[in-house]
Order: C-alpha cells, then structure tokens, then sequence
C-alpha cells in the first residue's frame, strides 16, 4: 500500500475536505515538534537518541495534560476554539478515550492545518475533524500564542 | 538464488541470495515451522504480516512507546532471534523504531551514546552485517 492509500484508508475525510502532502516521511521529528515549528527533534519523554526531545521538568508519561505542559514551554496556552484569528497561532491537541495524547496540529495562517504523520510525511489538511476517529481520537484542548511572522 | 542454511540458537533457516534486492544481501524465505504457530505458517510469512500489519497500523503515532506496546510488535519480540534478519531487512529498507525490539531480542545495543536516529540505524545494520545477518 503506498503512503496516499495509507493515508485515505485511516483517514478517508481527507479526501472529502482536502490536503496535500508537504514533505517526506521523516524518523527526525514527530508532530510535537512540527507543532513549534521543529523539523530536527523528535518530541518524546526520555532521550534515548540525541534527535529525541523532551521539555526540561515535565512529566514523563503519555498522558494529554503532559503533553500540554510541554507544549506550554513553547509559549502556547490554552484556548477556547479553534476561529482563525490574525496574528494568533493556535494548535489542536487530540487524544483517546483513556485520555492519552495521540496527536497534535498547528493552525496555519490561511485556516488550514499542518501536520506531522508520526513518521509518515507533513500534511496540510482543510478539515481538523478529517484526523478525528479510531486513531487519532477527538480534539481535547486547543492551545495558542502569537503568531511568529 | 542461491539457497543456503544457516543455523542460529538451533533453529535452521533457509535463506536465498536475492540478486533483486541489493539493499540487504539475503532474504528470509523460509524456516521449519515453529511449533508455537498454530496456523503452521512458515516463520517468514508469519514475520512479514506482523511487520506489516505493525508498520500500517503505527506509523502514523507521535509517540515510540505507544507504537512499541503494540500487539504486532509484542508478537515479533515473542517469535525471537530467528526474526532478527527480517527486522534487519525492514529496518534497511523501510526504516521504522525496529531499536526496541531488536535489543529485546538479542539482549545487547550496539548504538554508541550521542547518537541520533538514523545513527542508531546505521548502527543496527554494521551490527547485522559484523554477526552474519546481513551481507
């Protein structure tokens, strides 16, 4: 199965709502670090190799309000909705039913969402919602700070 | 190709020199039935649908914990050191965190402190090839 069959087989709204691929599949950097901006870390609890990532003083565990703590160190805080607002960067932090961390987007400027595959490609996707289901789970926190030009 | 055997932990695998693929000098092809295999499967085929199923299935995760716990995963661990060279393979041309597993399984880590991702690939491979898996 090539990687756009993969990608409509676990998230078939995609088609519907529109994306396009923006990279390469890439083991350097996780949707974390795409999240703030970071193509040369891999954001994970633990540093096992020296691309590997994680926030000084937070949490080790998998769970969502971890991971919004180390998203916090990059300047974002949380917000209450995903409206596209100028000169605000916002990100969506999605999680599973047992409230684990599953997946972070970052909004971009035109309304659209960035985001890093785990060690899949970059996709720029119309639709939010189109990365919500067995997966990836719901969208639990939206977060936000100002934009950097 | 050219079939050959090769003994590892007393378990005898067959392999065949695959001229198609040059990434990685020889290929799995088949191996006695485990007695552990209740679908009688050949260890081979029975390794390449648990990677598959495991690459499909946690490629797209943000964390390394969450794809290693998968049940895939565990099952390669379980079938041992005869999965090695298959790992190997996949880790050769489909690169994923095979690191886990691949210590789990033979007990040691080649990877020297300081290094990054593709290093510890890297790594993984000269080891692969320094213990006979690969040529």
């Amino acid at each position: 199965m090539d990687d756009s069959a993969w990608l409509l087989d676990h998230f078939p709204k995609l088609v519907i709502t529109g994306y396009r691929v923006t990279s390469p599949s890439s083991l350097y950097y996780n949707c974390v670090a795409w999240a703030v901006h970071d193509d040369r870390q891999w954001w994970q609890p633990g540093r096992v190799l020296t691309n590997w990532y994680w926030p000084p003083g937070i949490a080790r565990d998998e769970s969502v309000a971890t991971y919004v703590a180390a998203l916090a160190t990059a300047g974002y805080t949380p917000c209450a909705d995903t409206s596209l607002v100028p000169d605000i960067e916002k990100i969506a932090v999605l999680g599973d039913a047992h409230g684990e961390f599953t997946h972070v987007a970052r909004q971009l400027a035109n309304g659209w969402w960035a985001s890093k595959l785990g060690i899949r490609q970059d996709i720029e996707h119309a639709s939010l919602s189109a990365l919500e289901g067995t997966d990836y789970g719901t969208v639990v926190v939206i977060m936000q700070r100002p934009r950097i030009p | 190709m050219s079939l050959y055997w090769q003994d590892w932990g007393g378990q005898r695998s067959a392999f065949t020199q695959n001229t198609a693929t040059t990434a990685v000098a020889f290929v799995w092809e088949r191996d006695i039935t485990r007695p552990d295999l209740a679908t009688g499967e050949s260890l081979v085929r029975v390794f390449q649908a648990l990677a598959d199923e495991w690459y499909n299935a946690t490629a797209h995760f943000s964390n390394v914990q969450r794809m290693t716990r998968h049940p895939a995963y565990q099952a390669i661990i379980r079938l041992g050191r005869p999965a090695v060279p298959g790992i190997l393979y996949e880790l050769e041309v489909r690169p994923h965190f095979w690191f886990t597993a691949l210590e789990a399984i033979t007990g040691q880590n080649p990877v020297p402190l300081e290094s990054d991702v593709m290093e510890a690939r890297a790594a993984w491979l000269a080891w692969g090839r320094q213990h006979g898996y690969l040529r």
